[in-house]
């Protein structure tokens, strides 16, 4: 799965360590989302998708 | 913080390295003639704890990016709340591993002796719980990770296990089970630290 995480976070000023304060999980984890090695359970897709103010198909890129 | 100053990266090492040296050399306390009886138990534990913290100190100065970020505020504070909630049951596991030669040579009354059988299952029950309230607190890759490198450890340790009684039962080695079971709890703390920093870089 693909996501836009790192482009929407440059686009707030952000880094990784702020984005992850604000979601509430480790640096690595945000790492490991913008990469593509970790798939978000549903509830951190909802936070990341209500932080941004997108919907989560926006953010987060099925390739079926 | 003054935390964060006492437990910065170079402290720690230090400390470390200090605490690594006075295990080894307590090895050799025998070798220097005092005391005279010193338990060979107690010299295996000194090298066996010595080379687990040189380990460790090795991965801080060479490998820190296969530990947990230090930057990572959350997780630091999440790993010293665990050190601080585990601290406890480790203090009470370590004193009975160092009291047990002298045990073994002087048992106390019978009903002293169940009680201090008991406080094992006491020492881990307490680790249990920091364990536990770590990973409720651990972000879910973070959870993952631990769980996962718990899984690795429980399956390699109980397959070494199984392997060491086939080749012992058809007199291939000969192990003293003494001694085997006192390091299974070792060999499960250190299959797990060599699982979680492979699934740490997976993951980086």
């Amino acid at each position: 799965m693909n996501n836009r995480l790192r482009e929407l976070r440059e686009t707030q000023g952000w880094s990784q360590g702020e984005l992850a304060e604000q979601l509430g999980v480790s640096r690595q984890t945000v790492n490991a989302l913008e990469t593509g090695k970790y798939d978000p359970s549903l509830p951190l897709a909802f936070r990341i998708a209500a932080l941004f103010g997108q919907a989560i198909e926006r953010i987060f890129l099925y390739e079926g | 913080m003054a935390t964060t100053s006492v437990l910065s990266r170079g402290n720690r090492l230090r400390a470390l390295t200090v605490i690594a040296a006075v295990l080894a050399l307590a090895a050799y306390v025998p070798a220097l003639g005092w005391p005279t009886r010193y338990h060979e138990f107690t010299a295996g534990l000194a090298w066996g704890m010595g080379g687990a913290l040189l380990l460790v100190g090795a991965l801080h100065w060479w490998c820190p990016q296969w530990l947990p970020d230090e930057e990572d505020s959350r997780q630091r504070q999440l790993g010293l709340r665990y050190l601080r909630d585990a601290a406890p049951g480790l203090l009470i596991y370590l004193a009975l591993l160092l009291a047990a030669p002298w045990l073994a040579a002087h048992p106390p009354p019978t009903w002293l002796l169940f009680l201090l059988c008991l406080l094992p299952l006491f020492a881990l029950g307490w680790m249990l719980r920091a364990a536990l309230r770590y990973l409720a607190e651990a972000d879910e890759l973070q959870r993952k990770i631990e769980l996962e490198s718990c899984a690795i450890a429980a399956l390699v340790v109980a397959q070494l296990y199984f392997g060491a009684w086939i080749m012992q039962r058809f007199g291939l080695i000969h192990l003293d089970a003494d001694a085997a079971m006192a390091w299974v709890f070792a060999c499960i703390m250190l299959v797990r630290l060599a699982a979680s920093i492979w699934l740490r870089r997976k993951y980086q």
